[in-house]
């Protein structure tokens, strides 16, 4: 959404910086199950490289715009951005993943969950630039769940969820695009425990607002997260149960 | 800023000079490069009528600054069938299934199938679908440009 903003005259930096000449950029790289994307890796790299972690690949394919947004959109390009509405910022919570953040006096290090400040909103200072992702081994497992509610095929979301499970047997719930910043929900595996005060608790703990935009409203993004997030449980139990299946 | 921007523009070299950091690649082609048949539609990245294959994949020609195309190959609807020559297949697949209304968002549709073909030669549904859904046809002509698709896949 920026290069639109830039064309309108409705920003107009002092300097821009094009990312693609810095090496190793546009590399998505696996060792070990750990993988690491670097600044301009597209969704379209993402999508075609087999060894990339399954949830991140399936939001991938599913991201609004067709080919041609795939192709240029980046990952770490949506995380800065920080729409609530985008799908992204809430995967990277779900992953665990680590922003590496260079800027004049080095190098730093963000966890995804700190790295998203609120809507449009992130930790980067004006003068630092996300350079890579890591995203730990525990991301690449083909046990997940994802929901996606949206009008239509090219509207942005107005709820998402993932599900993914921890290792002391609990399960991560994160819901996005309905609220400011993703939130994190741990549950037992009993989905019965997950209550709209769950939800509402977890928000605000979090620091987190709904959100709301020219799509829907608070009312009715806050009725359907319950929603988002049972389906998306229900798809990671349907993955383990076909998984399982002989 | 003054950039000279070199590239290939339908398989002829081409040089721009850019002076703004904002102008995209759309209004270079269309008002400079007499590529006319790019459409400008949103200028947002929504509609896809602007699309426009760069070494080889599509893009939204609205959202690409002019300058990120140096060394590139960038095809427009136009470098398909170049100075009378047949139409290619699926521009032809399109004009016999009646898979355009006014046209606007013809380039998108047909530049997005043929990068699809380039590497997937026997499409499923769901890949043409997958491969149009960037682009938005304001006749709202979707049955007859997915005739028009599996035609172009299954000539």
């Amino acid at each position: 959404m920026l290069i639109p903003q830039l064309t309108r005259g409705t920003i107009a930096p002092d300097v821009l910086v094009d990312l693609h000449r810095l090496p190793g950029a546009a590399r998505l790289r696996t060792s070990a199950g750990a993988t690491t994307l670097g600044a301009m890796v597209s969704y379209t790299t993402l999508i075609r490289d087999p060894t990339a972690p399954p949830l991140l690949r399936h939001i991938a394919q599913g991201i609004t715009g067709g080919p041609q947004i795939r192709n240029q959109g980046t990952i770490a390009g949506s995380a800065c951005y920080a729409n609530p509405a985008s799908e992204m910022p809430t995967a990277l919570v779900a992953s665990g993943a680590i922003m590496r953040i260079a800027g004049p006096a080095g190098t730093r290090s963000c966890g995804a969950a700190d790295f998203f400040d609120g809507a449009f909103t992130t930790r980067l200072a004006p003068n630092e630039a996300l350079v890579a992702l890591d995203l730990p081994a525990s991301t690449n497992s083909p046990d997940y769940g994802y929901c996606k509610i949206k009008r239509s095929e090219s509207s942005w979301p107005i709820a998402t969820a993932t599900a993914l499970t921890s290792g002391n047997g609990m399960l991560n719930l994160v819901l996005g695009a309905a609220v400011t910043r993703p939130v994190t929900i741990t549950v037992p595996p009993e989905i019965s425990t997950l209550t709209v005060a769950t939800i509402d608790q977890a928000v605000e703990h979090q620091g987190a607002e709904w959100w709301a935009d020219e799509l829907a409203d608070i009312g009715y993004r806050r009725r359907v997260a319950i929603v988002a997030l049972t389906r998306a449980l229900a798809s990671l139990q349907e993955r383990i149960v076909k998984r399982d299946r002989p | 800023m003054t950039l000279t921007v070199d590239f290939t523009l339908d398989g002829a070299a081409t040089s721009i000079t850019v002076t703004e950091a904002a102008i995209t690649l759309l209004d270079i082609l269309r008002q400079q490069l007499g590529k006319t048949g790019t459409r400008a539609g949103c200028r947002n990245g929504d509609c896809g009528a602007c699309t426009v294959l760069i070494d080889g994949e599509a893009y939204k020609s609205c959202l690409v600054p002019a300058w990120r195309v140096t060394g590139t190959t960038v095809e427009t609807i136009q470098g398909l069938a170049p100075n009378g020559e047949p139409l290619h297949p699926v521009q032809q697949a399109f004009r016999n299934e009646d898979g355009f209304q006014c046209g606007f968002c013809l380039a998108g549709s047909v530049l997005c199938l043929v990068s699809l073909l380039r590497t997937n030669p026997d499409p499923t549904d769901q890949s043409i679908v997958d491969s149009l859904v960037g682009n938005l046809c304001r006749c709202t002509g979707y049955q007859q440009i997915m005739t028009a698709a599996r035609a172009a896949t299954d000539p």
